[in-house]
Order: structure tokens, then sequence, then C-alpha cells
């Protein structure tokens, strides 16, 4: 049982971190505010939650429902961040980016 | 080498990448949204490295620490739109960059 609950923790760091992976590479290669916004704001939030869930399965002194509040914390804020991204980009008139090109609102 | 350890030196090879995106960007961002795209980048990874820290560790004494942090980083990007909210529209870095019309 015991070892049953460190591999899932396990797999979930993992997939927290291939998911950090999926957004260091998704700022970097996207062409534009609005696309990396959406990088940080799905992947990274996904990321964090599954990382803070395999530390609450592998850590026996974590108390859940701290856990519990930091996830809250994560989701209330990253997501928010994004969309104010995209709300300045857009009442900037910042160009965004198109399959015909490169585009301004 | 049990699969805790192992997993703590892979989590530090998957968060440098993260960390160096977010410096990358900072550093070439062509307007100042991807600079703070950057700056978010960066504030989540350290957190992501907190947990695994706290994971190789075995502690959960920094999870108020996690909190604390995430809210901050959140803070400081809600006063950088607040300001940059205020300028007028057409000016400062935001403007579009030319050299982007050929990409």
């Amino acid at each position: 049982m015991n070892l049953f609950v460190d591999g899932l923790g396990v797999l979930f760091l993992a997939g927290g971190l291939f998911f950090m992976l999926v957004t260091a590479i998704g700022v970097m290669r996207l062409p534009d505010v609005y696309c990396r916004a959406h990088a940080v704001g799905k992947a990274m939030t996904l990321g964090i939650i599954l990382l803070l869930i395999g530390f609450g399965l592998l850590v026996e002194g974590a108390a859940w429902w701290k856990i519990a509040l930091a996830i809250g914390f994560q989701v209330a804020t990253i997501p928010v961040a994004s969309h104010l991204f995209c709300l300045v980009a857009y009442k900037k008139k910042v160009k965004r980016w198109s399959a015909r090109g490169w585009v301004r609102d | 080498m049990n699969w805790t350890e192992f997993l703590y030196y892979t989590g530090w090879v998957a968060m440098i990448p993260c960390l160096a995106a977010g410096i990358w960007r900072i550093a070439k961002g062509p307007t100042t949204l991807d600079r703070m795209i950057g700056f978010d980048l960066l504030t989540i990874s350290v957190v992501a490295l907190m947990v695994l820290f706290s994971v190789h560790e075995g502690t959960g004494e920094y999870l108020e620490l996690i909190i604390i942090v995430t809210a901050l980083s959140f803070f400081s990007t809600v006063a950088f739109f607040y300001y940059l909210a205020q300028l007028p529209a057409e000016e400062g870095e935001l403007a579009p960059v030319e050299t982007e019309d050929k990409a």
C-alpha cells in the first residue's frame, strides 16, 4: 500500500515536471504575446497542480488542507495573470499572429 | 539511489530549462508584456523548485512559504499591469516592433 502511494506520487511529480517543460518550450517557441500567455496560463497551472499533489502523496508531514490552500492559490492567481496579459495586450493593440500573417485588431 | 532521489535530480534537469526560458524571454522579448511573461515563468518555476526541495527533504515546513511567494508574485504582476494600463496607447515599448512583420 505504501509502495503504491509512493509510486503514484512519483508519477504525479513526473507529470508535473513534464508540463513545466511544455511551458518552457511554449514560452520560448510561440510567436506572440497572446500565445505565450496561453502557454503560461494552461500548462503551468496543470504542472504546478500535479507537482503539489505528488508532494502531498510523497511527504508524510504535509497537512492536506495546506496543500489544498496552495493549489487554490495557484488556480486563483496564474489564470488571472494570463487573462490580464491578454487584456492589456488587446487594449494596447499589440499585433497578433495568425495564419495569414501579423494582424492588428 | 531510490526513486525520490532520482526524481529530485531529474526535476532539476527539467526545471533549469524553465528558468533559462524565463531569463531568455526577459532578455529578448519584443514588448514589455513578453518580459512580464518571462518574470511570471521565473517566479512559478521558483515555486516548483521549492516543492521539489520539500519532497527531497521530506518536510512540509515550506508550504506557507509557497503560498506567500505565489501571492507576492501575483501582486507584483498586478501592480505592473496597473502601471501599464495608465500609459498612453502608442507609447513606450508596447508599440509593435516593425522587424516582426516578415516573420
